[in-house]
């Protein structure tokens, strides 16, 4: 290989990718520790990096939909078919085990529908939903002095004055039993509307929070959970009567499950 | 099981998140993957062995996604320049932690949508598949030269996409709680 691969700014992206030998590595270290500038845009690189890994880091994990698959007897069957007798295959089966060992207790979890909902298959409509209220997730979580506009001490007046504004009877659901305190609730606007946030806080400081929206669903059918993740954060959503909600955490998936299905037997 | 079938059948769920961070649809992203999928198998006599037949799969499935998705769907070309100020140029601090902030990674994520699709094939192969440079001109039949200078075009729309936080001297955020059960990666 020539010495002179790379020129310029390309030995710098050569060195976040980890494409130069040793000794072009060592220049390029030498040369950042003088030159501030290039120094910084090689962290902002890596950041890009991480945070790229970091988006898409579910995918990997996921189980794969039954109609993806290796089985040459299956060419011709239309991608969107998943009959599960059709799953006859060794290899099909073999890569069906592995990706429930992946996904961990995933369909072990028990769906009140006793429908197992496809993760990957998130509608648009939903997704709507799913965004702010991650959204509100992020942004008041992290607060120190004011993560609620309304707290827990002042309970029974929280859950009349969003039902009021949601124009919908709520109750506050309580989650002492998995650990998670009530710390209280915000209104806040949404799409359609008014929403309601509920925090909750466990003893080791991690913050889950419950999100309600006016519901799209004309119909005021109850869907399945749906599940939605950016980066560590993961949210399930459904709708049921009049609202959708959300449950949203940066916690282990069947640990999240767990709140849902404690908070789905509370409403 | 024979080794092809089994690369093949390890190659899914990496071919799955390049083809979800390509069209950002599950269903579409899925679809891509199959087509790849049978035509992996389709072509498996012209694969010689050479090279990882990962790289041959990623070669596939941005050949369908050219011809087949690429053309359906509206791609607006942003200049992300023309959108976000320039920022200071204040590094974010907490680069010790490898937990980023989640609204930097929602900034990344929009930024990526926005990219023209020949530097967010380059940047996701690189970035995020891991792989060389000389495999990512293989892949998208393009010179070195037009992989690097369009990484570099799509790393520089990412900086200016991704405003980073002004620093904050009072304490008014908690620092991030780490997940009890970390991902592995």
């Amino acid at each position: 290989m020539s010495k002179n691969r790379f020129t310029g700014s390309e030995l710098l992206h050569a060195y976040v990718d980890g494409e130069l030998n040793p000794e072009e590595k060592l220049r390029v270290e030498q040369w950042l520790e003088t030159h501030p500038d290039d120094a910084q845009m090689v962290v902002e690189w890596q950041k890009q990096n991480q945070g790229l890994n970091d988006l898409f880091a579910s995918k990997i994990d996921e189980p794969i939909p039954q109609h993806i698959s290796t089985n040459n007897e299956l060419h011709h069957t239309p991608p969107k078919s998943r009959s599960a007798s059709s799953f006859g295959s060794q290899i099909a089966a073999s890569f069906l085990i592995l990706s429930i060992g992946i996904a961990g207790g995933w369909f072990g979890q028990d769906y009140f529908n006793g429908s197992i909902t496809d993760p990957t298959v998130i509608t648009a409509t939903t997704q709507n939903f799913a965004q702010p209220a991650m959204e509100a997730h992020w942004v008041y979580t992290p607060e120190i002095r004011h993560p609620v506009e309304v707290g827990k001490s002042e309970q029974i007046h929280l859950a009349k004055w969003l039902s009021y504004r949601l124009e919908a009877p709520l109750s506050i659901p309580d989650l002492t039993t998995l650990g998670f305190d009530l710390m209280g609730g915000r209104l806040l606007p949404s799409g359609t509307g008014p929403a309601a946030q509920f925090m909750y806080e466990s003893k080791e400081g991690s913050r889950i929070t419950i999100y309600l929206t006016k519901s799209l669903n004309n119909d005021k059918e109850e869907t399945a959970f749906q599940f939605n993740q950016t980066g560590s954060t993961r949210a399930f959503y459904w709708y049921s009567d009049a609202l959708g909600y959300a449950v949203i955490g940066d916690i282990e998936r069947n640990e999240l499950l767990k709140i849902v299905n404690n908070v789905y037997q509370q409403l | 099981m024979d080794e092809f079938l089994d690369q093949l059948t390890k190659s899914i769920p990496f071919l799955r998140r390049y083809a979800y961070a390509l069209v950002r649809d599950s269903s579409k992203a899925d679809d891509l993957v199959q087509d790849c999928l049978e035509r992996g198998l389709a072509k498996r006599s012209q694969w010689k062995g050479e090279g990882s037949l990962k790289s041959w799969l990623y070669r596939i499935l941005s050949n369908i996604h050219i011809n087949h998705y690429r053309q359906s769907k509206t791609n607006p070309i942003h200049s992300p320049a023309e959108l976000t100020e320039r920022t200071s140029m204040g590094l974010d601090t907490d680069m010790t932690s490898h937990q980023l902030d989640h609204l930097y990674l929602r900034d990344l994520d929009k930024a990526i949508t926005r990219l023209p699709d020949d530097q967010k094939q380059v940047l996701l192969l690189v970035a995020l598949e891991g792989l060389s440079y000389s495999e990512v001109s293989a892949i998208t039949q393009v010179p070195l030269g037009t992989v690097m200078s369009r990484l570099s075009r799509a790393r520089e729309a990412l900086r200016k996409s991704t405003t980073p936080s002004p620093p904050t001297k009072e304490q008014h955020i908690r620092p991030q709680i780490k997940p009890n059960i970390r991902r592995v990666k």
